[in-house]
């Protein structure tokens, strides 16, 4: 495969000038059609909030002081949730002890400002500096020449460029020909799209990747070890898990967090009913002392997942022990590109210094809780700095930027006005 | 990092697959699962640019049954007729079915309304 083979049509959008994730056509039009989707299908979720009451019920009758908490990992379930008012809907309806904690699914609220502050100090040494729309706005600790985001950095003048995906960067990278760096950032979502693009030879020998991909399932064990670390918390008592990461993945990723917990593990879709469904599956599982990982979102999920993209992550990337923002290091928990594709590492190329353990250090600002609200630990409303110091607007820490973080969910769609309505129309309220 | 949207595929070049996301404009995605599994017309789910599954839209006529077998439990705990409960389920699923339908026979204007 030559390089040509990638060549942009006419009407390819050149990257835009700055990237508003909340209001993209594409995002919008999604929003429309789940929404749509739901308007279509309420008497499916009035079923299935009956069915989670009466679930709920039987278990208050076990233990009424239990609180059964069930962890949605993906920032996109916690956005379902909260648009569609989930919450606020199961409490109308008399679900008193099932509480909707979430994790930490948000690639942008987790990634180090260490990287950041290089890329935006290589922005400032004029090197072409690609990234996607959420990290663009994203704060880093220290200011490097007076800049906080690669935001400001592009505003004083450094060459940074907002696009949608690392293949936009590719084609732009190829114009220019400059020396330019892309901030890899993401889940295993994304990295099928780095090691096809590397093993495609597609990507110009002046675009290096700065690979800052997380792997989702040992997150997942840190959070619910956190969670439980703290004795007058009750457990996570279920998991939601990420149904897109999943169709790389598969649902057999998820085995180990079941059988080592104790839980039940349902990979959903992001329909409102589809998390529904979750719910519902985890505490009939859980009445029934039962913990299996079942696969819900089956239109796109297959228990093993999809092997060839499996098989190109790991021709092109290595497990390494990877550090996340506020939290610290998990063990085998990031993906850096192996000896043989270093020619594409933009560690190696610019020599960018790795993080290690040694030399990471406490990287919120001070009063930020994103970490805790990442882990699933705090709410965004008990931060002191939530909706006060930090909006959406002018964000101070990780979790408010991202269209998945979970602050700037709450502070963008809290409310629940759309699940009182829904509730009237189900006959719930 | 969960964010991806429904897409049909209306050509692949050189290994890369132009996608339609409903709005009548084809982008650029790389495929990032097997090749030998997309075909022009699939629907795909794309996630920044790379196509991360192929949705198979049979498997909504499962998760029918389930939400009928819910349905009928329910409605068997609390007195009422199960075959009701049923059918209420299966005439909502029948208007998402109608519309699967039509974005299969090409009509990806269709995706618009398909989350």
């Amino acid at each position: 495969m030559t390089s040509q083979c990638l060549s942009a049509p006419e009407n390819f959008p050149s990257p835009p000038p700055s990237v508003d994730c909340w209001n993209c056509a594409v995002m919008k039009k999604e929003i429309t059609a789940l929404e749509l989707a739901f308007r279509r299908k309420t008497k499916i979720t009035a079923t299935l909030v009956n069915y989670i009451r009466k679930y709920a019920e039987e278990l208050a009758g076990r233990d009424p002081y239990r609180v059964y908490k069930i962890m949605d990992f993906c920032g996109t379930h916690e956005w379902t949730i909260v648009h569609f008012g989930l919450r606020s809907l199961l409490e109308v309806a008399g679900v008193k002890n099932v509480e909707l904690v979430a994790g930490p699914g948000c690639p942008v609220c987790v990634t180090p400002s260490y990287y950041l502050e290089e890329a935006i100090k290589l922005a400032f040494e004029g090197m072409v500096v690609y990234t996607y729309g959420d990290v663009f706005r994203l704060p880093a600790i220290r200011r490097i020449n007076g800049a906080r985001t690669l935001a400001e950095a592009k505003a004083l003048g450094a060459e940074v460029r907002v696009v949608h995906s690392f293949l936009h960067a590719v084609i732009d990278a190829k114009k220019h020909n400059k020396p330019a760096l892309f901030l890899g950032i993401g889940f295993e979502t994304v990295a099928p799209g780095y090691s096809e693009a590397i093993l495609k030879g597609v990507v110009p020998p002046n675009l290096k990747l700065m690979s800052l991909v997380k792997l989702t399932p040992p997150a997942m064990f840190y959070a619910l070890d956190m969670v439980r670390e703290k004795p007058i918390d009750y457990p996570i008592s279920g998991v939601i898990a990420p149904g897109h990461v999943s169709t790389i993945i598969g649902g057999k990723a998820w085995v180990p967090v079941a059988e080592h917990f104790g839980i039940p593990v349902v990979v959903a879709g992001f329909e409102p009913n589809d998390v529904l469904t979750a719910v519902a599956e985890i505490l009939r599982q859980i009445k029934n002392g039962e913990y299996k990982v079942v696969i819900e979102y089956t239109r796109a999920v297959k228990w093993e997942g999809d092997l060839k993209a499996q098989s190109s992550i790991y021709t092109v990337f290595e497990t390494v022990d990877s550090a996340w923002r506020g939290i610290g290091y998990i063990p085998k928990s990031g993906l850096a590109l192996r000896d043989r594709f270093k020619q594409f590492d933009a560690f190696e190329y610019f020599g960018i210094s790795e993080l290690t353990p040694e030399k990471w250090h406490y990287d919120l600002p001070p009063g930020c809780r994103c970490a805790e609200v990442t882990l699933g630990k705090a709410k965004p409303t008990d931060c002191p700095l939530y909706m006060r110091a930090c909006t959406p607007d002018r964000p101070l820490g990780p979790c408010m930027v991202s269209v998945e973080g979970t602050c700037a969910i709450w502070a963008r769609f809290g409310g629940g006005g759309l699940a009182t309505e829904i509730a009237k129309e189900m006959g719930l309220a | 990092m969960c964010w991806a949207v429904p897409a049909v595929v209306k050509k692949i070049e050189g290994g890369i697959a132009y996608v339609d996301p409903g709005d009548g404009i084809e982008r650029p995605a790389v495929i990032g699962i097997d090749e030998k599994d997309v075909q022009v017309g699939d629907l795909v789910m794309v996630h920044a640019a790379v196509i991360i599954t192929k949705v198979d839209l049979s498997t909504l006529k499962e998760s029918m049954e389930m939400w009928k077998r819910m349905a009928i439990e329910l409605a068997t705990a609390t007195g009422e007729d199960p075959a009701t409960a049923a059918r209420v389920i299966e005439e909502e699923m029948w208007r998402v079915l109608k519309l699967v339908e039509e974005v299969k026979a090409g009509r990806s204007d269709a995706l618009k309304e398909l989350a």
